[in-house]
């Protein structure tokens, strides 16, 4: 069967994690620490919090790494995750509202968002399912288990409200059923239902149409809806070529809304310049080779579908983020993996990765020679 | 089987990888087209909405009069400006522009302003600039939050409204509006500074830099004398309450050098508490002022005529009918008299006789003389909105226009003209123009143009023989009122009938009296203007404005230290020819 080699993890990959990190915790620290301090009266407060977690994240990936049984392919570990997922989920909905949203679960001074860890409970389990079902995955019976769980999923987030994180969960599920297999006219019918089910809920929020009319014309309500938008294009534009050197941004002085959460690629434009923003891009080309390279090598098909799940989460939650700073979409709230500023997102990212850095110590072709 | 799957699920990774590298590409397009191309344009408005530059506004220059007395210097002050708080409830706002109002005596209209800036929630808003420091105290023990100081000079005029129409006035931002603070602003006014101010985006400023130092204005030194100027000033405030004129205008000046020692007009008004007024009050009518002369221009027709050797002092004038026909209309004088010499037609400003003297002339050379003497244009005095004056060209005249003008009517012209001209008389035939401000030695810099020029006008000999002329008007003629103990005077009155455009016709009720003259005759040491339009009551000028002028020379001769001199040079000589004569 399996062989497992210690530390034969994929060292570029988990490099490109690293300087992403720290990439991310430099412009966490350089874009909120005015907003921490008049806030918290301590600039620091968003970057020790994410640097608390990143070392969480590492530790957790340093503690799976030398695990040797497949402990993510186990069964009560997976159905386990997506059950608390679940109730956490709802237990957000239960939650008194924080900015006027249901988006956390708060335990004391703990704050966790569990859309985050949803993502990767239901990539988790997406695999599972398919690994089992693969023959069957173009029976409509097979199908209507997974894509129930997946629709009661995107209603709680989108009850939250939050709409973008739903959007991208359903878009990373169907990920998931493209590379599981799932024939073509699945997803016509998919698509038709789901733009359905989101139109209705994009109808329902005026600010959802607003946000989409801001998008088309920014120009049209430059100080209300369009702001954002222009003044983060106006980030990127400014930054030019070499950029404006870290912490010289003016735009984080509250021209631009969110710059450590949603809109840290526009800091990272201003203050670091083109070079900044293609080195970025960069380590996530490297992280979707790296990913894929552990995808093709993996195992078994439950890893294979799980590392191209997580990596292609990962790497399309990226290019959204950048799309929407770019203003090349709407607006909506995607942080940016690794970089952006947000302690369930981090988490929940560096436990999918330590994932796929298990997966990248089995080969396939070890079993082979065999 | 599982190979199978795991092949087929391979080269769907590939074909959404793909896919989403085409993304990336596209990313990437974005990416250098914003940070490449669109780079100058964004960057720019970046810099607009986070960058605010403004103007340093420099020290404005201190004005000295001619003995280094202070007439207009800028002190700091404090002004106050509102910036309030994001989320500041507007009763709360309203409560606190309220209490200011008491502070500050803010009128209505300055209230309602300040509450329509509250409501547009605009993030700076003057309160009041440059207050005095006893209400910026006030302000300060209130200590609101919110209101804030910045410090700003003003200009203080110590003397309150002496010169005020001399001086002018400032505008808020420190730029001259009128006077000398308009004409000589660049001088004053100094060099702008700059300075650049980073906002964020809730318009708090974060950095503030100097980027260029102003420069402070320079000092002015004026020909001005402070007390000669409140001597001047007093009479003639004095004139115009008891006439109950309705604008008089004096202009005192150093003869031998064009100096103005002073320049006063009625009514006035206090340069340090400017209040809304009628423009006319606002007017230096001393060079603003178009006004026909009347019997003092009968100076220029003497001049003409000994100029041009029609006539010579001996000949003799019947003025004894007391009018005189021209054209079909009659001309009088104030009183009938007999067959009058030259120098008693102008003693004792006959009309009829100036009129025959006029007559001598042929046109061309009248109208020459008058040129000559700057009639029809500007003096060239270094003060802003001078009149020309209006005197017709030669080939618009008519037929009476030679009697009319022989007699000082048919022409404007200003105060500061007939200064000129009595000027020419006391400077024996030179003229010079006319100045305000100083050349200063330490300053050579700050007067670029050569201010003064001399220009002979009249020949030495019909000079002299104008000066004592106009001596006999003040010593038998007209001018008696004008006498002073102690002092020789020659000087000319006016009595103009103004033209009253309603009817188009010369008034019998309205008059301009004026008096130009100079002390002491053999080396004059001031001449005067005086101007009084429409006196009620007593209207002559012997009567209205000889006075003025006999009141501001007592003084003024005194304070500068001339010595008495009984009698003139010529005086001399004529009374010892008598005795010789009598012998």
């Amino acid at each position: 069967m399996e062989i497992f080699r210690s530390y034969g993890f994929d060292k570029t990959l988990f490099l490109a994690t690293l300087i992403l990190m720290v990439i991310g915790l430099i412009m966490v620290y350089s874009s909120s620490g005015i907003l921490a301090s008049e806030k918290y009266q301590d600039s620091f407060h968003f970057f020790v919090n994410q640097i608390v977690v990143a070392g969480i994240g590492l530790a957790l990936i340093f503690f799976m790494l030398p695990i040797r049984k497949q402990f993510y392919k186990n069964f009560y570990f997976i159905y386990g995750l997506l059950f608390l997922s679940f109730f956490l989920l709802v237990l957000c909905l239960l939650m008194p509202a924080l900015a006027k949203t249901n988006r956390w679960v708060q335990f004391f001074s703990l704050r966790f968002q569990p859309s985050e860890l949803a993502k990767i409970s239901l990539i988790l389990f997406f695999a599972h399912y398919f690994d089992r079902k693969k023959e069957k995955i173009n029976e409509f019976q097979a199908l209507l288990f997974p894509l129930t769980v997946l629709l009661i999923f995107i209603l709680l987030i989108i009850k939250e409200p939050d709409y973008g994180t739903a959007l991208l969960i359903f878009l990373i599920c169907s990920i998931m059923l493209f590379i599981g297999g799932v024939k073509f006219k699945y997803f016509i019918c998919l698509g038709i239902f789901s733009s359905a089910l989101f139109a209705f809920y994009l109808f329902q929020a005026s600010y959802r149409l607003d946000r989409i009319i801001a998008f088309l014309s920014p120009t049209k309500d430059p100080q209300g809806t369009g702001f954002q938008i222009i003044q983060s294009k106006l980030a990127v534009g400014s930054g030019g070529l070499l950029g404006v050197s870290i912490g010289e941004s003016t735009q984080k002085l509250f021209f631009l809304p969110c710059t450590h959460t949603d809109y840290i690629y526009a800091i990272v434009g201003e203050e670091l310049g083109l070079i900044g923003t293609l080195t970025v891009l960069f380590l996530f080309l490297i992280f979707l080779w790296r990913g894929l390279v552990i995808a093709r090598n993996a195992p078994n098909f439950f890893s294979q579908i799980a590392a191209a799940g997580i990596t292609l989460a990962i790497f399309s939650q990226a290019m959204l983020n950048i799309s929407i700073v770019l203003g090349l979409g709407p607006p909506t709230g995607i942080p940016l993996p690794l970089i952006s500023y947000g302690r369930s997102s981090l988490l929940c990212s560096l436990f999918g990765i330590g994932i796929l850095l298990n997966i990248s110590q089995r080969k396939k072709n070890i079993i082979r020679k065999k | 089987m599982s190979i199978y799957f795991q092949k087929k699920a391979h080269k769907r990774t590939i074909i959404l990888s793909f896919f989403f590298m085409l993304w990336m590409s596209g990313l990437i397009v974005r990416l250098v087209q914003l940070q490449v191309f669109d780079h100058p344009r964004l960057k720019a408005v970046v810099i607009d909405q986070n960058q605010n530059k403004k103007p340093i506004i420099p020290k404005r220059g201190t004005i000295y009069d001619t003995k280094g007395n202070i007439l207009a210097r800028s002190l700091p002050v404090q002004s106050v400006y509102y910036v309030p708080s994001k989320g500041e409830p507007y009763n709360l706002k309203l409560e606190k522009i309220n209490k200011l109002k008491k502070v500050l005596d803010l009128s209505e209209i300055e209230l309602q302003k300040l509450k329509a800036r509250i409501k547009k929630d605009v993030t700076f808003i003057w309160i009041k600039r440059k207050i005095d420091p006893e209400k910026e105290e006030q302000l300060r023990n209130l200590s609101l939050s919110g209101i804030y100081f910045m410090e700003e000079n003003k200009r203080f005029y110590p003397h309150g409204q002496l010169a005020a129409h001399l001086l002018g006035r400032v505008n808020i931002d420190e730029t001259g509006a009128s006077g000398i603070e308009y004409k000589y602003d660049p001088i004053l006014k100094g060099k702008e500074g700059e300075h650049l101010i980073l906002k964020d985006a809730k318009k708090r400023e974060y950095r503030f830099e100097i980027l260029r130092e102003p420069e402070p204005g320079k000092n002015l030194f004026l020909t001005i004398d402070e007390t000669i100027q409140y001597y001047t000033e007093k009479a003639l405030e004095k004139a115009m309450l008891e006439t109950g004129a309705k604008w008089g205008t004096v202009i005192v000046a150093r003869p031998s050098t064009g100096e103005i020692l002073a320049m006063a007009n009625y009514p006035t008004y206090d340069l340090n508490n400017l209040l809304p007024m009628p423009t006319v009050i606002d007017r230096n009518q001393a060079v603003h002022h178009n006004f026909e002369p009347g019997s003092t221009f009968k100076i220029v027709t003497a001049s003409a005529a000994l100029e041009a050797n029609r006539t010579n002092l001996y000949d003799n004038f019947d003025c004894s009918k007391g009018y005189i026909y021209i054209s079909g209309k009659t001309i009088r004088d104030h009183k009938r008299f007999g067959v009058l010499s030259f120098p008693e037609v102008i003693i004792h400003s006959s009309n009829v006789g100036a009129i025959q003297i006029g007559q001598s002339l042929d046109k061309e050379r009248f109208y020459r003389v008058i040129q000559a003497f700057g009639f029809g244009q500007k003096t060239g005095i270094d003060l802003p909105a001078e009149e020309s004056g209006i005197f017709r060209p030669l080939d618009t005249w008519s037929r009476i226009s030679p009697a009319s003008l022989s007699i000082g009517y048919e022409i404007s012209v200003t105060a500061i003209q007939m200064l000129q001209t009595i000027n020419i008389i006391a400077n024996r035939g030179v003229a010079l123009t006319p100045r305000i401000v100083k050349n200063n030695l330490r300053f050579p810099n700050t007067l670029k143009k050569k201010l003064v020029s001399r220009k002979r006008i009249l020949s030495k000999g019909t000079a002299s023989e104008l000066v004592s002329i106009l001596e006999g008007v003040v010593q038998e003629g007209t001018g008696t009122s004008a006498q002073i103990r102690g002092y020789t005077v020659a000087g000319k009155t006016g009595t103009a009938q103004k033209f009253d455009p309603s009817t188009g016709r010369y008034s019998f009720t309205a008059h301009t009296a004026s008096f130009v003259g100079f002390a002491p005759v053999d080396n004059p040491a001031l001449s005067i203007v005086v101007v009084i339009d429409d006196p009620q009551g007593q209207y002559y000028g012997a009567e209205v404005a000889a006075p003025v002028f006999r009141e501001i020379a007592s003084q003024s001769l005194r304070y500068l230290r001339i010595p008495q001199q009984e009698k003139s040079l010529n005086t001399i000589i004529a009374d010892n020819r008598r005795k010789q004569r009598e012998k």
